[in-house]
């Protein structure tokens, strides 16, 4: 299945996050870049990950929540990825600013220096929605100045007898490319970050199963008594 | 209702899936599965062995496997792991002593070869009673940002009052739709 390719290595294995504040539009669009029914998506409150094949690239996505209870975990992942997409829903003017707060901080995360950044103003089928200008300045791209980037306008909704918007597929396009040119540095930085995370996760793991040993003896003692 | 809609209606009507619901004794698996079934669940009793409901849920039929949870009954639980198409996680978001343990038995189950790629939700229960571990605590606590082999989702939720419950089970239907 998709899933066990993962974990396979091969040359052009590319690793993307995509993230955003809650109702972005994120699973939306990977449910574009699936080809599946982009009507049929539920918040997402947790972790869900897709690899497919796009030209001589295995490219593999991590689609987190965006709610902002779980925003936390998001670093998480940033030593394994190759570079971002960043969604932001341009039809909700209010929430501009929240998103580009989560984006500041998600960006200047270490393990994302320096990684590209494809941003996607979302939704311009609703009436009024900021185009991608507009978005780029109410998240004040032109202040960045450590990471590529490039912005695309698009609808990732769409009825399933219509075609996918093709500026999703231009901005897939870019981040490839981008990342493509300087391959061989960011991943060799990848591998050598992830091993180090997965280190640290270890320890981590088995502090926590240390502790709850702990917990259980002394709870098992406390009962008996 | 276009006619593509409809087609895939009709195929799920035939499915049937299979669910494993686990999790520590006096967690709420058995008060959620009742709740879900719209049953009595002032008189329940720890579960001794399994129970199996089906419940439907837009043209799927899903066998859902409630296992006992006390400690002596963990050992058997490996058994009933075969053709999972989803596993429930159920965790008495109340119980903050009782945490680490849980997350210990869950450690256990991703390590299976039998569940590997198993979707997984988590049910947040009993969510009625106190201003519970945010969803990122609990992640981290049961090593969920680890994973990478399978889809999770935590659902807040209180087999008490009902909420969240149905959220949770549109999630499992709707990735088990998706697979197929
Ligand atoms: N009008 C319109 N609605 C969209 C578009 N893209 C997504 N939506 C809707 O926006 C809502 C949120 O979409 P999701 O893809 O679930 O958003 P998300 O970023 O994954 O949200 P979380 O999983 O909660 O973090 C859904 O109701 C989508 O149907 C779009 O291009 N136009
Ligand atoms: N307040 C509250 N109590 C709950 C909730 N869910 C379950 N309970 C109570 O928790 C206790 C244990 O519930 P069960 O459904 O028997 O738990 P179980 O996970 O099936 O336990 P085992 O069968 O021993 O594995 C019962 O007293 C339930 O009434 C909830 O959401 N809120
Ligand atoms: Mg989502
Ligand atoms: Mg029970």
């Amino acid at each position: 299945n998709a899933f066990s390719s993962c974990r396979e290595q091969s040359i052009t294995k590319i690793t993307l996050v995509i993230l955003g504040v809650d109702n972005a539009g994120k699973t939306t669009i990977l449910t574009d870049i699936k080809h599946e029914d982009t009507e049929m998506v539920t918040p997402t409150w947790g972790f869900a990950s897709e690899t497919i094949e796009h030209g001589k690239y295995t490219l593999t996505f991590f689609d987190l929540g965006g709610g902002k209870s779980l925003r936390g975990i998001w670093p998480r992942y940033f030593s394994e990825v190759h570079g971002c997409i960043y969604v932001v829903d341009a039809s909700d003017p209010e929430r501009i600013e929240e998103s580009k707060q989560t984006f500041m901080e998600a960006i200047a995360e270490t393990h994302m220096q320096g990684k590209p950044l494809l941003i996607f103003a979302n939704k311009q089928d609703v009436d009024g929605a900021l185009s991608a200008a507009d978005v780029a300045d109410r998240l004040d791209l032109a202040s960045i100045h450590s990471h590529s980037y490039h912005i695309a306008a698009c609808t990732a909704k769409h009825k399933l007898d219509t075609p996918m918007d093709p500026r999703l597929t231009a901005g897939l396009k870019w981040i490839v490319d981008t990342i493509d040119k300087d391959y061989k540095t960011l991943s060799v930085r990848v591998a050598k970050e992830a091993a180090e995370q997965a280190a640290k996760d270890a320890i981590e793991k088995e502090r926590r199963l240390q502790r709850s040993r702990e917990a259980k003896e002394e709870r098992l003692r406390e009962e008996a008594e | 209702m276009g006619l593509l809609d409809l087609l895939r209606k009709l195929k799920r009507s035939e499915r049937e899936v299979r669910i494993l619901m686990l999790g520590l004794d006096n967690a709420g698996k058995t008060t959620i599965l009742k709740q879900l079934s719209n049953e009595d669940i002032t008189h329940i009793m720890p579960t001794q062995g399994f129970n199996i409901k089906s419940l439907l849920h837009e043209g799927l039929k899903l066998n859902v496997w409630d296992i006992g949870g006390q400690k002596a009954i963990r050992p058997y639980w490996r058994n009933y792991f075969e053709h999972t198409d989803a596993l429930i996680y159920v965790i008495d978001s109340a119980d903050r002593r009782r945490l680490d343990e849980t997350a210990a038995e869950l450690q256990l189950l991703f390590d299976e070869d039998k569940l590997s790629g198993v979707p997984l939700l988590i049910y947040a229960n009993k969510q009625d009673l106190l201003t519970a571990a945010s969803p990122k605590d609990m992640a981290e606590t049961l090593n969920l940002h680890l994973i990478r082999d399978r889809q999770w989702q935590i659902q807040p939720a209180s087999a008490k009052t009902g909420s969240g419950l149905s959220e949770g089970m549109e999630w499992v239907v709707k990735i088990i739709n998706s697979k197929k």
